[in-house]
């Protein structure tokens, strides 16, 4: 871990400047426990690599790709804890799991069926969509956290905007059990 | 339902709009630094030894990687294949070589730039760690696919030369940095962009760490030619290779695989020789 003077200045400096991306980037994808975990785990990998990120608006980018593993390192461990407590529950009826969207917050109920929409996409278009929608990135800062070109992002997002909109005239009426909506800005 | 509507719907349904308030149960600002610290402490007394042995990545299937290949190469394809379609000719030979060999990191980048834009794989690869890594690719090394991308561009592109450059650096990333100034008749320069810079990180004279220019040159180049060049590519394809060569190169239903555009890039002579026809025929179409 460089703790140089300047080194310590610099990750205060990102710090100060994108704790709010990376906080709300997991809210969006993560449940209130979860999000304080990969919080803080994206600004130890930035601590420990303050080196080699890189100066400028790049350095949000770089912000956002690490933010990306953090968060799909978290959802597979949530996941297996699903998988697990299932396990130990012995559950034999045929109740679905719950997914990794139902740990999401849901301002409006209506909302519920777009998020499920979202998630019948693959989950690298999943997170393009949301880079788009969410955290409002344009196809070349998508193209950098993503690690494709911009052109590739205008493709699939086109793709991706396409399936979102066949599901949801699919199943308009989807059911709402997961995610739950809440009162906007409230806890779930 | 159009795209713009599907996108509005998304929008709205952000879980955690910018001017929400975060739930209360969110460690705010100074917690979460509190937090860091004590996992930083907690670290520190965990420390074990690393290894320095690299992992074998296990190789996907040769067809698999082909198809992945061309996904990950669309953006060279477009941006940093253009960017050499339509570079000057007649400049003179690296003038980094001597510098090189000494271990100048301005210089490693520079030949080795020169030599990936001329298809030099032997020259380039002298230039490169084996453990390289691509910018924006970090999960895999860059070299198992490299000298196959300059094999692949030097079919296309040997008969380029590249166009005049100044190499500088490093910058506080550690960085050296090599701008190539394009020709003036240009699809580049007309599209806004006169230079195009590629970025390293120089060890004992070997590049570690390569920034392609690809996606900033795809950045500009892409929405001025990308309509005009997949159509005339599609027209080519259907008019002289209907029965299939042309599926080598199906850049366009190459984006449909993409669960893993990381992995290692792959290319072959056939899709190679296929876009030269292509692109002989389509600079021809410019500057008169």
């Amino acid at each position: 871990m460089d703790r140089t003077p300047g080194a310590d200045a610099r990750f205060c400096g990102l710090y100060e400047e994108y704790y709010d991306a990376m906080r709300d980037y997991c809210l969006r994808r993560l449940s209130s426990d979860d999000t304080n975990d990969a919080l803080a785990e994206i600004f130890m990998v930035t601590w420990r690599r303050i080196g080699s990120v890189p100066s400028g608006d790049q350095a949000r980018l770089w912000l956002f790709g690490v933010a990306r593993n953090v968060v799909s390192t978290t959802q597979r461990g949530a996941r297996r804890r699903v998988r697990l407590a299932a396990k130990a529950m012995a559950i034999r009826d045929d109740r679905p799991l719950p997914n990794e969207t139902e740990s999401l917050v849901v301002r409006r109920s209506q909302d519920a069926a777009v998020i499920q929409a979202i998630a019948t996409l693959k989950p690298d278009d999943q997170e393009l969509v949301r880079l788009k929608a969410w955290e409002e990135l344009s196809h070349a800062e998508i193209g950098e956290v993503l690690g494709i070109s911009a052109h590739a992002v205008d493709m699939r997002l086109n793709r991706a905007l396409k399936k979102v909109g066949k599901a949801m005239r699919a199943d308009p009426k989807r059911k709402m059990s997961s995610p739950r909506p809440v009162e906007e800005g409230g806890e779930r | 339902m159009n795209a713009d509507t599907v996108l509005d719907r998304i929008i709205q349904a952000n879980p955690k709009p910018a001017s929400a308030e975060a739930p209360g149960k969110i460690l705010t600002r100074s917690a979460l630094l509190v937090e860091l610290d004590r996992r930083s402490g907690d670290m520190q007394t965990q420390d074990k030894p690393i290894s320095i042995e690299q992992p074998k990545l296990p190789r996907p299937p040769r067809s698999r990687r082909l198809v992945v290949a061309l996904a990950g190469a669309t953006a060279l394809v477009v941006a940093v294949v253009m960017a050499v379609v339509f570079t000057s000719d007649g400049q003179p030979p690296s003038q980094y070589a001597d510098a090189a060999a000494t271990g100048d990191a301005r210089a490693v980048l520079g030949v080795f730039a020169e030599s990936y834009r001329t298809g030099d794989v032997e020259t380039a690869l002298k230039y490169v760690d084996p453990e390289m890594t691509i910018t924006s690719m970090a999960r895999h090394p860059g070299f198992e696919w490299l000298p196959g991308l300059i094999e692949f561009e030097g079919v296309l592109y040997g008969r380029d030369e590249p166009g005049p450059s100044v190499c500088e650096g490093p910058n506080e990333n550690g960085f050296v940095l090599c701008t190539f100034t394009e020709s003036p008749d240009s699809l580049l320069v007309a599209a806004g962009l006169p230079e195009v810079t590629w970025a390293a990180q120089v060890v004992d004279g070997r590049i570690g760490n390569l920034q392609f220019p690809g996606g900033r040159v795809g950045e500009v180049i892409t929405p001025v030619v990308r309509d005009v060049f997949e159509r005339l590519l599609g027209e080519y394809a259907e008019g002289i290779d209907p029965e299939g060569t042309a599926t080598q190169c199906d850049l366009l239903a190459a984006f449909e695989v993409n669960d893993n555009l990381f992995a290692p890039v792959v290319f072959n002579e056939q899709c190679a020789t296929f876009l030269t026809g292509f692109l002989d025929g389509y600079a021809a179409t410019l500057g008169g």
